[in-house]
């Protein structure tokens, strides 16, 4: 991948990521206010919000942020399945958007019940996953500046080819990049 | 910070001639994860956390729902 175009590919995946991160942490909020306070009109608003959060934000740089951070695994010397890390950091995304698509449904259906129900403090929260998902995606964020060491057996055998093309081509340029 | 991988990985012990193991924070964090999976399905057999899982968001009513018209049916809080 050229440098320009791997520059852009990795800042928007650092903003969608760092972006999703916020949102959930407003979501948190959000949950944790309709999940316990007493006032009647406070709790609706907050589920209707918690819907537009999650829907119009959430979702969107959920999906931005895996997409983008699979080209940008891929267009770099990192790889998607070379380094533990990376691996790891993948099924993590994977499955954090995957609860949190199955979740909207519920966020959804919990929005349209606070819209008629008479009293919207009888509905239930969603603070078990959203609280979750927060902790996935700060394990994620840790995993992404920790970088631990650990080089899968594909990462391996990838490494050694590209040792033995370098001893018998050594005016190979040498790798660069981030992720 | 690392910003590039490195061209020769130190948790291969130090023989290039064979693949490299499993590194410990990987091992570790898969104990922990299957902890915590073991211990949420116990919750869930002994009935202790509530009705959970994918099929939560699936249609369907349950005693104690409140039902939606683009929805599944949600649990009223307190009930479970």
């Amino acid at each position: 991948m050229p440098p320009r175009l791997r520059k852009a590919v990795l800042t928007t995946h650092v903003v969608s990521s760092v972006g999703w991160m916020g949102a959930v942490i407003a979501y948190v909020a959000l949950d944790v206010t309709a999940s316990t306070s007493a006032d009647a009109d406070l709790v609706r608003a907050a589920y209707l919000a918690m819907e537009v959060t999650a829907v119009s934000v959430i979702v969107p740089l959920a999906i931005t942020s895996v997409l983008v951070g699979i080209v940008n695994a891929l267009g770099t010397p990192w790889g998607l399945f070379k380094h533990y890390w990376v691996l790891v950091k993948l099924l993590l995304t994977l499955v954090a958007t995957a609860v949190l698509l199955l979740e909207s449904r519920t966020i959804r259906s919990l929005a349209s019940a606070a819209r008629t129900v008479g009293d919207p403090r009888t509905l239930p929260g969603t603070l078990p996953h959203s609280i979750g998902g927060l902790a996935v995606l700060l394990v994620v964020m840790i995993l992404s500046m920790y970088k631990p060491k650990g080089v899968t057996r594909y990462g391996w055998r990838k490494q050694r080819r590209l040792r033995e093309g370098a001893a018998t081509s050594p005016s190979l340029p040498a790798e660069r990049g981030t992720t | 910070m690392p910003e590039q991988p490195p061209t020769v990985d130190p948790d291969r012990g130090g023989n290039p001639g064979s693949p490299p193991g499993m590194p410990r924070w990987v091992k570790i964090s898969a104990l922990a994860v299957g902890a915590l999976v073991l211990l949420f399905l116990i919750l869930q057999i002994a009935g202790i956390g509530g009705e959970h899982g994918p099929g939560r968001h699936m249609s369907g009513s349950a005693p104690g729902s409140a039902t939606t018209t683009d929805g599944p049916s949600l649990p009223v809080r307190g009930l479970g």
